[in-house]
């Protein structure tokens, strides 16, 4: 581990197989998004219709909302009062391959190929 | 004792306030989890601040020379593991304290433990010219960390795919955060 040839293969090796990987998960075909809060499935959504789901819940005296925008096969987050604002520089999601992600909110949206209709909860 | 001490706060605001400037830098990739993880500088300098080679050498000349007043400085500044573990545990505290994120607190506890564990085990294995390589490996851990954390707290095993992208970025950015403080290490000891 002494030479610093050793340690620029090793990184040159994981960075090839990271790009691979990458590109191996792009094929992953999305038509309905299921929405999650903790873990929980809350709604699921046919990503073919445009649409604007609100989700919002009261936790510890703060209003908590996210504006979910759904439109002609792609999804994301339009608005958030969460402190990262991570969500909605995610921007705009298509495929499978990452679920969007509001941590401070335990919301997260998931591009599958089925519909799930059994839902466990629906949040209003 | 006091030098220590002294030594330790001077490395714990610096590491502050890289970490709180770093925060307010804006990046262009959406993806969430990419950051310049530059308050590592400050971690590895402190860590390769005495490496193993010198160790035993300094040891000894700090033994002969205790009855003479006049030492020089990198005779006195040794910093055990645990200190750099503490100045790490405070600089992550007190930054997620001023910046106001406590959910990015359990994130950056679990990517910066972990990092450190990854960084203090390499150490004993590598000289000191290949600190760029174990600033890479904590900044590889550091993000496999924070995925971890964030799988646990919102329960879905999906986040695992931003992996690939993370670890790519975390070469990078742990590279050039070790090539500074291999650079400045090797500055100081002139």
């Amino acid at each position: 581990m002494k030479s610093n040839k050793f340690w620029l293969i090793t990184f040159g090796v994981l960075i090839i197989s990271c790009i691979t990987v990458i590109f191996f998960l792009q094929k992953t075909p999305a038509s309905y998004a299921n929405i999650y809060h903790n873990n929980i499935l809350i709604d699921s959504v046919d990503l073919s219709n445009t649409n604007e789901i609100w989700f919002r819940q009261t936790v510890n005296n703060a209003e908590q909302y996210n504006q979910i925008l759904v439109e002609d096969g792609r999804i994301r987050i339009q608005a958030a009062n969460c402190p990262d604002k991570f969500c909605i520089h995610q921007g705009w999601v298509s495929s499978g391959l990452i679920p969007i992600v509001c941590l401070p909110h335990r919301l997260v949206i998931q591009l599958q190929n089925n519909k799930n209709n059994d839902y466990d909860a629906i949040v209003g | 004792m006091t030098k220590k001490l002294t030594l330790m706060s001077i490395l714990t605001a610096v590491a502050l306030i890289i970490f709180i400037i770093e925060s307010l830098i804006p990046i262009p990739i959406p993806i969430p989890g990419i950051k310049l993880g530059l308050a590592n500088a400050v971690t590895l300098f402190a860590l390769f601040l005495v490496s193993q080679n010198n160790q035993a050498e300094q040891k000894n000349q700090i033994k002969q020379t205790l009855p003479l007043k006049q030492t020089k400085i990198t005779q006195i500044y040794y910093l055990s593991t645990f200190n750099v573990f503490a100045i790490l545990i405070c600089r992550i505290l007190l930054g997620s304290l001023f910046t106001g994120r406590m959910t990015a607190f359990i994130l950056s506890l679990s990517g910066g433990i972990l990092a450190f564990l990854a960084q203090v085990l390499l150490k004993r294995l590598v000289t000191n010219k290949q600190i760029w390589a174990v600033g890479a490996v904590g900044a590889v851990f550091h993000n496999i960390g924070q995925i971890l954390a964030a799988i646990i707290i919102t329960g879905t095993p999906a986040i695992v795919t931003y992996l690939p992208i993370l670890i790519i970025a975390g070469i990078i950015t742990g590279s050039i955060t070790g090539l500074i403080a291999q650079i400045t290490l090797q500055r100081i000891k002139q």
